[in-house]
C-alpha cells in the first residue's frame, strides 16, 4: 500500500503557488508604484518651471484632444454598427469586419501617411496646383500638423473600439424590445434613440474610455505633429531638461487621467451587466435598405474604412513600391528579426505568466490572488511613457548600486547591467501588455468546467500536471491568441521602446519613427507597412470571434 | 485485503458555512452505498470531502488503515485511492474514449494500458467507441466511459455524484442494474449520491438517508421504508401517513382507524399517545371486509391505484390496490388494515424534514419530505 503523504488541507492561503504570483505581480507593479509615489518626492525648480511654462497647455491640449476624439468616435462608432446589425445590404457581412481594419493601423503611421499626401510637396496638393494654375500661397489648405489633424489621425484609426462595443451590444438587445417599442408608436429611427442606443449606453461608454486611454497614451502622433501634451511633455523633460522626477510627477499626472478612464470603463462594464434585458432571442429580423438609403448607408460605413484603412493602405503600398530597392536590404531584415525575436519572446514569457497566474487563481481563488490579478491588469491602460519612465528609475537605480557593489568587491565596473539590455525592454513590454494575455487566457481558463479539474486530480494527476494534460491542450487556441496579441502589440510599440532600446538597437517601429522624423516619409513606408500587415492578425481573429458570438452559436471545444 | 471505509463524525464548512454535521458511516469492501436526499442536505458535498475536494472541519475519514482526512490533515485528491464519477461525466474533451479511459494509468507501461483499457472497454461495453471523441456519444454511452475511466486505476473506492441526473428518466433504473452488476463483478466499493429513491433502491446495498447535512439513518432499503427511524425518514422513503392511537395494553394501538395489531410487540406503556405510520400497502382492499371508507381521490399507476381514503371519522389514508378494482370518488369501498410492521413515533407535532399535511377537518397527517430550497452547493 502506498504510504499516504499529509498536505495541509485547502484553502491555502500562502502556499507556493499564490506567493509566487503575488511576487510576480509586485514586481511587474514596480513601475507604477515608482510613478505613483513619486508625487511624494519634492518637486525641483524643473517641476516649478514646468507649472509656469508649459503645464497648463499641456492639460488644455490633452482635453482637447480627448474631446474632439470623443465627439468623432462615438458617430464614427455607432453609426456603422446600428446599419450593420439592423439592415440588410448587400456587402453587409464584409463590411461587418472590415469596419474594424483600421485598428491594424497604428497611429503614428496613419498620421505619417497623411502627412505625406497632404503637405504642401504632396500628392493632393500638387494635383490641386497643377490642375489649377495655383502657386503655393494663392489657396487654403488646412493644415494636417495641427490639434484638429491629431484629432482626425486618432478618430479614424480609435473609432473601431466604439464600433465593436455598440455593435456587440446591439446583437444582445433582445429583438422583443425593440419591437415593443414599435408597438408603442416608435419609428425605426426613435426604436434607436428611445430604446437601443440608451440600453446600448454602457457599452458605449466602454468602448469610447479605450479609445480614449489610447488617445491619452499617443505619442507618435502627437511628437510628430509637435503638440504639447503629457506624452511629449514627458519625453522632452526627460531628455531635454534632464529631470527624472519631474518626468515622473509628470506621468503620474497623466496616470490620474488614465486611471479617472480606468474607473469609467469599469463602471460601465458593470453596468452593462443589468442592461440585459431578456435571455429569450431570436433571430435579428434585419431590414432591406434600398434606394437613396441604400447608399446613406454605403457612404456611412464605407468612409471610416477607407480614411482609416484603404487610403493610408494604398498610398502606403505604393511608396513602399517606389522605395523598394533602398529600403529592404539587409539592414531591413535584420530590423525585422530584432523586432520579431524581441516580440516573441515577450509574447512566450507573458503566456508563461498569464497561465501561472491565471491557473493559480483557479486554484487558490483567495484575494490574494485576485489582488495580484487586478494589479497585473492596470497596465495596460498606461500609456508607454509612463511605463518606461516607471521602469528606467528602479533600474537605472538598481544598476547603479549593482555596479558600486561590484566594483567594491570585484574591481569591475558593470555599468547598466540591466537598464542598458534588451532586458528592460521586454520587462517593459510585460508590463504593458501582460494583461492582454492575462485576460485572454483567464477567458479560456473560464470555459472549462472546475469538474473537469477534479477528474484529473482523481485519476492521480497533481495540480501542475493536470496544467499540462488537461487545461494546456483543452485551450490551445486561446493560448495562440494570447501569443499573437502580444506578439502584435510589441511590434506597434513606440514610445516605450524609443525611450528604453539600447543604444543602436532598432527596431521597425523606431525605423519607421527616425525616418518620419527625417521627413523621408516615402522610405518610412517600408517598415509601416510591415507592422500594418502584422497587426491585421488580431483584427482576423476579432472578426473572426465576432462571427462565433452570434445569439445561438455553441463554440465547440473540439480542437 | 479487506479495506473498509469509515467516517467518524465528519464535519464540514464551505466558505464557514457548517454543511456536514457529523456523519458517521462505515462500508465495507465491495459494498455499494448511497446517500439519499433532497437537493441542498449536503450529500455532494460529504461525497467531495470523501474525495478530497473539502477539508473536514472535524471528525475522520479512513480507508482501510490509512487516515485520509482529519485532524487538520488531508491526504491529497490525487493521493487517494478514490476513483469519482462527476455528474456532467467531465469527459476531457480533447482526448479520445481511449485516451480518456487511460488517463489515470500514467505510471504504467504501454502494453499494460492497453490491456486495461480494453478490459475495461469490454466490462463497460465501449469497446466499439475507443477511438470517439466524447461529443459524439450519447449520454448514456458518456457516463459508461467516464465510469471505465475513474475505475481504471483500480480505486479502492468509487464515488458516482448523481450518476443518473443527466439521463433519460425511462432508462435510469435500467442502467442502475447494469452499473451494479459491473461494480459488483469487479468487486468495488462505491458510493453514489442520488435524489431518486428508485435508483437508490435498484442500485445500493446500503442507503443513507440525509436532511440538512446529517445523516438520519444508514441501512438498507427494506429497512428504511419499513423501519424508518424517524418521521423525516418515513416522509423521504416511500408515501404514508400517520394516525393518531393510544398504545392498547394488548399490544396494538388503538386509533380511529381500528385496533391496529402487529406481529412486532411494542415495548411501550399502554396509554402512551403515539403516531402510527401507515404505508399504502398496509391497508389492504376487500369488497366483503367489516370496515369501509370512501374514496376521496384517486392515482392511476398502470399495475396499482393509489387510493387516498377517508374514514367516518373523517381520518384519511392510502391504499396501493391492483388496478382492477375500479372505484369511482365517493363510493364507499371495504378494507382492512395489515401491518407487519409497526412503526411508532411519539406524538408527532412538527419535526425538522418533515411538512406535515393536513388531510381533513379531523387532522390526522401526511408525510411529505420537507421542500429544501437551498441549492447544492
Amino acid at each position: 500500500m502506498k504510504q499516504a503523504v499529509l498536505s495541509r488541507p485547502r484553502p491555502a492561503l500562502a502556499g507556493p503557488w499564490p506567493l509566487a504570483s503575488l511576487g510576480l505581480s509586485l514586481l511587474l507593479a514596480v513601475p507604477l508604484i515608482t510613478v505613483a509615489v513619486s508625487l511624494l518626492l519634492p518637486s525641483d525648480d524643473v517641476w516649478q518651471h514646468l507649472r509656469e511654462t508649459v503645464l497648463g497647455e499641456y492639460i488644455s491640449n490633452s482635453m482637447i484632444l480627448l474631446g474632439g476624439v470623443a465627439l468623432l468616435v462615438l458617430p464614427m462608432g455607432i453609426v456603422p454598427a446600428w446599419l450593420v446589425t439592423m439592415y440588410r445590404f448587400p456587402g453587409r457581412g464584409v463590411l461587418e469586419w472590415a469596419l474594424l481594419l483600421p485598428m491594424a493601423v497604428p497611429a503614428y503611421i496613419i498620421a505619417y501617411t497623411y502627412t505625406g499626401m497632404l503637405d504642401v510637396a504632396g500628392p493632393v496638393q500638387t494635383w490641386m496646383r497643377d490642375s489649377f494654375g495655383w502657386d503655393y500661397g494663392d489657396y487654403w489648405f488646412p493644415s494636417i500638423r495641427s490639434l484638429g489633424g491629431a484629432i482626425a489621425m486618432l478618430s479614424l484609426v480609435l473609432y473601431p473600439y466604439v464600433y465593436l462595443l455598440s455593435r456587440a451590444a446591439f446583437v444582445e438587445q433582445s429583438i422583443c424590445v425593440l419591437e415593443v417599442s414599435r408597438t408603442l408608436g416608435c419609428n425605426t429611427l426613435s426604436a434607436f434613440w428611445r430604446v437601443a442606443l440608451p440600453l446600448a449606453r454602457p457599452a458605449i461608454v466602454v468602448g469610447l474610455s479605450i479609445a480614449l486611454m489610447e488617445t491619452l497614451a499617443d505619442f507618435g502622433t502627437v511628437q510628430y505633429f509637435g503638440i504639447s501634451v503629457f506624452t511629449t511633455g514627458i519625453y522632452r523633460t526627460w531628455y531635454g531638461l534632464g529631470s527624472s522626477v519631474a518626468a515622473t510627477q509628470l506621468a503620474a499626472l497623466l496616470m490620474f487621467f488614465v486611471l479617472f478612464l480606468v474607473l469609467m470603463e469599469s463602471w460601465s462594464r458593470r453596468q452593462s451587466r443589468y442592461f440585459n434585458t431578456s435571455t429569450r432571442y431570436q433571430a435579428l429580423p434585419r431590414v432591406q435598405l434600398r434606394g437613396w438609403h441604400l447608399v446613406l448607408a454605403y457612404l456611412l460605413c464605407v468612409t471610416p474604412v477607407l480614411l482609416g484603412f484603404g487610403i493610408p493602405v494604398a498610398q502606403l503600398t505604393a511608396w513602399s513600391w517606389i522605395t523598394a530597392e533602398r529600403i529592404f536590404t539587409a539592414r531591413f531584415f535584420e530590423l525585422a528579426l530584432n523586432t520579431v525575436s524581441l516580440a516573441v519572446i515577450s509574447a512566450l514569457i507573458a503566456l508563461v505568466i498569464a497561465l501561472f497566474i491565471s491557473y493559480g487563481r483557479r486554484l487558490f481563488p483567495n484575494l490574494l490572488s485576485t489582488l495580484s490579478f487586478r494589479v497585473l491588469s492596470l497596465g495596460y491602460a498606461l500609456p508607454g511613457t509612463v511605463i518606461a519612465i516607471g521602469v528606467l528609475v528602479p533600474f537605472a537605480w538598481l544598476d547603479n548600486r549593482l555596479s558600486a557593489s561590484m566594483e567594491a568587491w570585484v574591481g569591475i565596473n558593470t555599468g547598466l547591467l540591466l537598464s542598458g539590455t534588451v532586458f528592460i525592454l521586454v520587462f517593459a513590454y510585460l508590463v504593458r501588455f501582460l494583461p492582454i494575455a492575462l485576460n485572454t487566457v483567464d477567458a479560456g481558463l473560464g470555459k472549462i468546467k472546475p469538474s473537469m479539474d477534479e477528474a484529473a486530480r482523481s485519476l492521480g494527476h497533481s495540480n501542475a500536471s493536470t496544467l499540462r494534460s488537461v487545461h494546456m491542450p483543452m485551450m490551445k487556441g486561446t493560448m495562440i491568441a494570447a501569443v499573437l496579441l502580444v506578439f502584435v502589440d510589441v511590434v506597434k510599440e513606440l514610445p516605450a521602446t524609443l525611450i528604453l532600446r539600447p543604444f543602436n538597437f532598432n527596431t521597425l517601429a523606431i525605423r519607421t519613427y527616425e525616418l518620419a522624423n527625417e521627413e523621408r516619409l516615402a522610405d518610412a513606408a517600408g517598415p509601416a507597412l510591415c507592422i500594418v500587415l502584422v497587426s491585421i492578425i488580431p483584427v482576423i481573429l476579432l472578426s473572426r470571434s465576432l462571427s462565433r458570438a452570434r445569439v445561438g452559436y455553441a463554440a465547440d471545444s473540439q480542437p | 485485503m479487506q479495506q473498509t471505509l469509515n467516517l467518524d463524525n465528519v464535519h464540514v464548512a464551505l466558505s464557514g458555512r457548517p454543511v456536514i454535521n457529523g456523519v458517521s458511516l462505515s462500508l465495507d469492501q465491495g459494498r455499494i452505498g448511497c446517500l439519499l436526499g433532497p437537493s441542498g442536505c449536503g450529500k455532494t458535498t460529504l461525497l467531495r470531502a470523501i474525495a478530497g475536494f473539502e477539508p473536514v472541519t472535524s471528525g475522520s475519514i479512513r480507508l482501510g488503515s490509512e487516515q485520509l482526512s482529519g485532524n487538520g490533515a488531508m491526504v491529497a485528491t490525487e493521493r487517494r485511492a478514490i476513483g469519482m464519477v462527476f455528474q456532467d461525466y467531465a469527459l476531457f474533451p480533447h482526448l479520445k474514449v481511449r485516451d480518456n479511459i487511460a488517463f489515470g494509468l500514467r505510471q504504467r507501461k504501454g502494453s499494460d494500458i492497453d490491456r486495461r483499457v480494453q478490459e475495461l472497454a469490454q466490462l463497460l461495453a465501449v469497446s466499439n467507441l475507443l477511438d470517439e471523441y466524447p461529443h459524439r456519444l450519447s449520454g448514456g454511452q458518456q457516463q459508461r466511459v467516464a465510469i471505465a475511466r475513474a475505475m481504471a486505476p483500480r480505486p479502492q473506492v468509487l464515488l458516482l455524484d448523481e450518476p443518473f441526473a443527466s439521463l433519460d428518466i425511462e432508462l435510469r433504473e435500467q442502467i442502475a442494474g447494469e452499473i451494479r452488476e459491473v461494480l459488483k463483478q469487479a468487486n468495488v466499493t462505491a458510493i453514489l449520491v442520488s435524489h431518486n429513491q428508485l435508483e437508490a433502491f435498484a442500485m445500493a446495498d446500503e442507503i443513507g438517508v440525509m436532511q440538512q447535512g446529517r445523516l438520519l439513518q444508514w441501512d438498507r432499503a427494506f429497512n428504511l421504508y419499513h423501519r424508518p427511524n424517524s418521521p423525516a425518514v418515513a416522509a423521504f422513503v416511500g408515501e404514508g401517513v400517520l394516525v393518531e392511537g393510544t398504545v392498547s395494553p394488548q399490544g396494538g394501538v388503538n386509533t380511529a382507524l381500528g385496533l391496529i395489531h402487529s406481529a412486532t410487540g411494542s415495548n411501550l406503556q399502554p396509554g402512551t399517545s403515539v403516531s402510527v405510520l401507515l404505508r399504502p400497502d398496509d391497508v389492504i382492499h376487500e369488497d366483503g371486509a367489516e370496515t369501509a371508507a370512501t374514496v376521496v381521490e384517486r392515482a392511476f399507476r398502470g399495475a396499482q391505484f393509489l387510493y387516498t381514503l377517508a374514514a367516518a371519522s373523517g381520518e384519511k389514508f392510502f391504499s396501493l390496490v391492483p388496478s382492477h378494482h375500479d372505484h369511482l370518488p365517493g363510493e364507499r369501498i371495504g378494507y382492512r388494515l395489515e401491518v407487519d410492521h409497526l412503526v411508532l413515533f411519539p406524538h408527532v407535532v412538527e419535526q425538522a424534514g418533515v411538512d406535515l399535511v393536513d388531510l381533513g377537518q379531523e387532522g390526522n397527517l401526511e408525510l411529505r419530505p420537507a421542500n429544501e430550497d437551498e441549492t447544492e452547493p
